[in-house]
């Protein structure tokens, strides 16, 4: 039988299970939104198609299926850019069709004419063009397969208008069987020995964990081996913030233990991560007297930075079960480890009246269960969430790792409310980022989406203000946004519940009635301008050499023996690159 | 700086051409030479080129265009390809 190509492609998305597809209608993709009218899944109309893009990524990291998203061509299209290289970035598995003008067309400069294939070849595993609709069977079929299998990525499908209007007889596609790679038994034994007479090993979780659904073997590996075990950004919720084992986050706002460990350790097990700037600083001062095991899919992230002692490519989950051994000489380095911990623990007594960012959210995660997914924009606000949210669970934390993109919260959290309806969904924002998605407000009001909102106002782009207080010599450049909107009229005007608080004795009802609020609402909470993140490692500086910055509240020293003021000193001069 | 030279093989599919050159500018390797045949439905090319980075840093990540099925060193390593 034959059937137009916008009609097979509404069947081909039904078929590979979707549920949602994230979107936004323009010319060259009428077809297939005339198609859509009869689809079994749902399209949610975001107000932005970097909306859409964004959106399709908090679905693909709530729920770990491949998340859709579409556009028309030309300005559709370069506003998906964005949410495609932010789903690049980490990883995300996602699918992004877009609509081309006519084939004829193409290389014309027509009417919303531009060369999207080009523009992403940066920010796609990979990116197919179709111009005849009897290539959609296997285009479609291999798009899907791409975007999850190995290292996920996103995939995206450009499809001329004509290829979505003829019809074609489908001849179905078929793929080959994936095989799942597997570490060499040789080398598997290499890595048991070194593990065997390491005194001082760390493993460093990264997202892949996340990605490949191998949280379930770290979690058993770190019960049978009892290692110090660090986290990146993107690995929080793989092993409990509970967990005696965890020292937390390591990098520029990791925690000191975490820090601390990775730079004494003589064995680091790094799993599913990338040796990223942001968890390493400088990284030739990066566990630097430490063996390296590297577990990995991606045989391009093996070396890249740093020279392994041995690297296990492969299913993660595999490597780690034949890794593991109970560890019997660490008791020494195990103490030392959670020493640390104890006395580097976050405290939430901050003096004054005013709200603690950092303290509401520890109360937040207290109130909240193991489902909820908390989903960040980028900023001081975010490195808050990362230190004081203890995340249980692997996908409960939306976070843009790689690309650090402003606007990724609320898109994220719609996502994660069609990937896990029965879930919370709370966005934690700046008075920066929400004004880069605002108009996503619009789409909780129209399908009556849930998502909770906590604006952190600090009336200044806070974490570029403070690295010009630290490293620009207090020269404050374009960071005021005192003239912020009323957010809690704008949150109104769309049709959206809305509170201000600005005292620490209002936080906990506050939230209650957030949690409690059976519709969207946007908390707006007024905090200190002046408030940074700590600690910090300067950039281009080792990890252990973090700043504090407390001085006088704790008075805890650095590695350097100076507190965080004292070493502010001594980065006079220095940029911040 | 490392001068080499490599030989690849790959479909002729969608901007494949584009996706290797990218990827050698990108990656941050000088293109000194290049030849291109078409053999059947696939291209051959020779690649020569200078960089500090060194040869595996980029062959892994020619290796990992989807479109790419060998890269081969002047030294005649073949480089297996991993999914
Ligand atoms: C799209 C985009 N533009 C610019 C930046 C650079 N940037 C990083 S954090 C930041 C400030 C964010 O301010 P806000 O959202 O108010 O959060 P805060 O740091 O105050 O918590 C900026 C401008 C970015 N990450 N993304």
């Amino acid at each position: 039988m034959k059937v137009s190509g916008a009609r097979y492609i509404v069947n081909h998305l039904a078929e590979q299970g979707v549920e949602v597809v994230f979107g936004y209608p323009g010319g060259a993709i009428m077809p297939l939104y005339d198609a859509l009218i009869e689809a079994p899944f749902k399209h949610v109309l975001t107000r932005h198609e970097q909306g859409a893009a964004l959106a399709a990524d908090g679905y693909a990291r709530a729920s770990g299926r491949v998340g859709v998203c579409m556009a028309t061509s030309g300005p559709g299209a370069t506003n998906l850019v964005t949410g495609i290289a932010n789903a690049f970035l980490d990883s995300i598995p996602m699918v992004a069709i877009t609509g081309q003008v006519a084939s004829p067309l193409i290389g014309t400069d027509a009417f919303q004419e531009v060369d999207v294939l080009g523009i992403t070849l940066p920010v796609v595993k990979h990116n197919f063009l179709v111009t005849e609709p009897s290539e959609l069977p296997r285009v479609l079929s291999e798009a899907f397969r791409l975007a999850g299998e190995g290292r996920p990525g996103p995939v995206l499908v450009d499809i001329a208008k004509d290829a979505m209007i003829n019809e074609f007889e489908v001849v179905p596609h078929h793929l080959p069987e994936d095989r799942a790679e597997i570490a060499s038994q040789s080398t598997l034994e290499r890595a048991r020995q070194l593990l065997a007479e390491a005194k001082k090993p760390v493993l460093y979780c990264g997202g892949g964990i996340v990605l490949s659904e191998s949280t379930e073997a770290v979690r058993r590996f770190v019960d049978i081996t009892q290692i110090p075990t660090v986290s990146t950004l993107k690995a929080l919720g793989v092993v409990p913030a509970s967990h005696p084992m965890w020292l937390g986050m390591l990098g520029m706002h990791g925690t000191k233990q975490a820090n601390f460990a990775v730079h004494d350790c003589d064995l680091l097990i790094c799993v599913g991560a990338r040796f990223d700037d942001r968890a390493t600083g400088k990284l030739a001062e990066f566990a630097a007297n430490a063996s390296i095991i590297h577990l990995d899919i991606d045989p391009a992230e093996i070396n890249k930075l740093k020279q392994t002692t041995i690297s296990l490519i492969g299913d993660l989950a595999d490597s780690l079960s034949r890794l593991q051994m109970p560890l019997h000489n660490i008791d020494e380095w195990r103490e030392e480890c959670l020493e640390n911990k104890m006395q580097h623990a976050w405290r939430y007594d901050a003096p004054g009246k005013g709200i603690y960012a950092p303290k509401l959210l520890n109360q937040l995660s207290q109130m909240c269960d193991s489902q909820t997914h908390i989903s960040c924009d980028v900023g001081q606000h975010q490195m808050w969430v990362a230190q004081h949210y203890r995340f249980s669970q692997p996908r409960q934390h939306l976070t843009s790792g790689g690309l650090g993109t402003m606007g990724y919260g609320l898109p994220a959290a719609i996502g994660a409310k069609y990937a896990n309806p029965e879930a919370h969904s709370i966005v934690v924002s700046g008075d920066g980022s929400i004004m880069m998605n605002i108009q996503e407000l619009a789409t909780l009001k129209r399908y009556g989406i849930p998502v909770k909102i906590i604006l952190f106002d600090n009336q200044v782009l806070g974490m570029v203000r403070q690295w010009q207080e630290l490293f620009f010599a207090e020269r404050y450049s374009e960071i005021d946004l005192s003239d912020n909107p009323e957010f809690t009229q704008v949150a109104q005007a769309f049709g959206i519940k809305a509170r201000y608080i600005d005292r620490a004795d209002q936080v906990e009802e506050a939230l209650e009635a957030l949690l409690a609020e059976p519709e969207a609402m946007l908390l707006h909470v007024k905090i200190d301008a002046k408030e940074n993140v700590w600690p910090l490692v300067p950039p281009g500086k080792a990890n252990a050499a973090m700043l504090d910055g407390k001085k006088g509240l704790d008075g805890e020293k650095g590695l350097d023996g100076k507190n965080g003021l004292d070493a502010k000193k001594g980065l006079d001069g220095e940029n911040a690159a | 700086m490392i001068n080499f030279t490599i030989y690849i093989e790959a479909k002729i599919q969608d901007a494949i051409v584009e996706r290797i050159l990218r990827t050698v500018r990108h990656r941050g390797y000088q293109l000194r030479g290049m030849e291109l045949a078409v053999h059947g439905a696939a291209y051959s090319m020779t690649l020569t080129l200078a960089g500090t980075r060194g040869e595996p840093y980029l062959v892994k990540q020619l290796e990992k265009l989807v479109d790419v099925e060998s890269v081969t060193s002047q030294s005649e390593v073949k480089y297996a390809k991993t999914a």
